[in-house]
């Protein structure tokens, strides 16, 4: 445990050396926000609600769905991708620690700068957006875990093809694209046509951001953390396989 | 038992085929072709308990290959490997608690930290008992002559200092085998001195085994008592630097100083350079004694000083290298 612990320390003051680099990473939160909040006001100017969605429900969705955003918005996949290129790997996987574990470690130190973050951002979108009070709040704490988890899994998926290709830049620049609208980051599900919406419900991102927040609002209870759930252990299952399969086939780079 | 024990040792690397002529860069990328190059090639040797080995050969040979497969980096494509009675690939973890392991071209420090950091994290990550930890790294620091830079974060740190740190993380747990690949390379005399003399009091105080790959002919004859030599994969020579020298170049040479110039022709010695007064002359220790040359010519020329020159392990390797396929 203390050598999990220390791994984690060293990760946090790691990632505290670059503090201009972290400013920058609160402006992000902020300006989605700003004008995300603007955008629907705009939509409701006036209305009280639009498809039965009053206007109170959907200033919280903003405030909340950019909190997990920012939660979810990890370095693990650039890193991943920098030890793999540079040959680095090769030292992790000397470490006493399993590979897959030191980045399971990493994500959560990221927690713990994250959260610094969001006492910042927290204050300013109650005040800009709005806030309502939580339907649910334990069931919302749990799905937000599972919803963190869920985006870890994913993540180290993607992280897993550097050993493959050793070059993930265009492929993450398309995730990050595609996972702010299928996580529900943007817009809320309900809000979009049918068929989209069928479509994003069977796959694992809206798990991530939507059903925690839909869970806050009262929109989703116990249906929403059991599918959390199963996506859970079957993104977990894979992660297990795809990490154990880029470990045998490790190539280390340059000499 | 043998404390690192290789047999068989393969590893295959694959490659896409590269192609040539119109599209070629299209081609390559769409192909499926791909090419074996085996990297070491049944390799086999046994390392005991407390040996201090050098595992020497060109650029390309295999070396590193087989350090990443006794570190449990790689996976063998065939062959067998315990260290410690344990198969490192099999058990990394395990392996990583028993090795040390210095990569000259890489750090296993973290870059943007002091290195005090990085150490520290060594010590808990292999569960060292703190006052323990606190009394390795004063030796450490004390032998290292790291109190100007402990502070200092890595990326500022020069490539003989980050060096020193570099060992200093993979000896602090004290474990039973260090691996150092390439540790001098592109350092300046002092520095390789430095980790020179660090290498042989570990050795000779702490019982560590050791296996060293390097270029610098020098780093070997200051510390290793046997060679492993490699080529293209496959052990070339296995024992002590003395008998390779005697195998390969079993010639010695000894450079006499005359008063006056002369011809010099001894009975058992060949002249391969005279003039000016010097004379160099070559012969074969075996046959022709070294005392015995030397009163023959004290007997029979005007010598004022003679000099016997020791077999050079570079012109050795050189010479070697030299005549491979």
């Amino acid at each position: 445990m203390t050598e999990h612990l220390a791994f984690m320390r060293t990760r946090i003051s790691e990632v505290l050396t670059y503090r201009f680099e972290l400013l920058f990473q609160l402006i992000n939160p902020l300006l989605q926000l700003l004008l995300l909040a603007a955008v629907w006001r705009a939509v409701y100017a006036g209305k009280s609600d639009v498809d039965g969605v009053s206007v109170s429900t959907m200033t919280t969705y903003v405030t909340l769905s950019t909190l997990h955003t920012l939660l979810m918005h990890d370095q693990i996949v650039h890193w991943v991708e920098q030890r793999v290129r540079s040959g680095a790997v090769g030292i992790d996987l000397v470490r006493p620690i399993p590979l897959l574990r030191q980045q399971i470690l990493s994500q959560a130190s990221q927690v713990a700068v994250k959260v610094p973050m969001m006492a910042v951002v927290f204050p300013v979108a109650v005040v800009t957006t709005g806030l309502v009070a939580p339907a649910a709040p334990g069931l919302y704490a749990l799905s937000t875990l599972l919803g963190w988890l869920i985006n870890c899994c994913v993540l180290l998926l993607i992280a897993a093809v550097a050993f493959w290709t050793l070059e993930l830049g265009g492929m993450t620049f398309l995730y990050y694209v595609v996972s702010q609208f299928l996580s529900g980051a943007l817009v809320p599900l309900w809000f979009m046509p049918g068929w989209l919406r069928t479509a994003v419900e069977w796959l694992p991102l809206q798990a991530t951001v939507f059903t925690p927040v839909a869970i806050y609002l009262g929109k989703d209870g116990w249906g929403g953390i059991g599918v959390q759930a199963m996506w859970l252990v079957l993104l977990g299952a894979a992660v297990v396989l795809v990490w154990r399969r880029a470990l045998h086939r490790v190539v280390v780079q340059g000499g | 038992m043998p404390l690192i024990e290789a047999r068989g040792l393969v590893k295959d690397f694959h490659r896409p085929r590269r192609r040539t002529g119109r599209f070629a860069g299209l081609r390559t990328l769409v192909s499926r072709e791909r090419e074996t190059v085996r990297a070491v090639d049944g390799v086999s040797f046994s390392i005991e308990s407390g040996e201090l080995v050098g595992y020497l050969g060109p650029n390309g040979a295999g070396k590193s290959t087989t350090i990443k497969m006794l570190t449990g980096i790689l996976t063998p494509t065939a062959g067998e490997v315990t260290v410690a009675g344990v198969v490192p690939w099999r058990k990394r973890q395990d392996n990583a608690r028993n090795i040390g392991v210095v990569f000259g071209q890489r750090s296993q420090l973290w870059w943007d930290l002091p290195l005090v950091e990085s150490l520290r994290l060594v010590g808990k990550l292999y569960r060292m008992p703190r006052t323990r930890y606190e009394e390795n790294l004063a030796k450490f620091v004390e032998l290292l002559d790291m109190r100007p830079f402990l502070d200092t974060p890595v990326r500022q740190l020069s490539l003989g200092q980050r060096m020193r740190g570099d060992l200093a993380a993979a000896m602090i747990y004290e474990p039973a085998v260090l691996y150092l690949d390439e540790p001098t390379v592109g350092l300046d005399v002092i520095a390789k001195e430095r980790i020179r003399k660090f290498v042989a009091d570990l050795s000779s105080t702490s019982g560590t085994t050791v296996l060293l790959t390097t270029h610098d002919m020098d780093d070997v004859e200051a510390l290793c008592e046997r060679l492993i030599l490699i080529d293209h994969g496959k052990v070339l020579y296995d024992g002590t630097p003395a008998a390779l020298k005697d195998s390969y170049a079993p010639q010695r040479e000894l450079v006499v100083q005359l008063a006056s110039p002369c011809e010099v022709t001894v009975a058992g010695a060949r002249t391969v350079e005279s003039g000016e007064g010097v004379v160099r002359l070559s012969f074969d220790p075996a046959e022709t004694p070294a005392a015995a040359l030397i009163s023959e010519l004290f007997g029979n020329y005007p010598v004022t000083d003679v000099s016997l020159q020791e077999t050079d392990l570079e012109d050795v390797i050189k010479k070697i290298y030299a005549g491979r396929s």
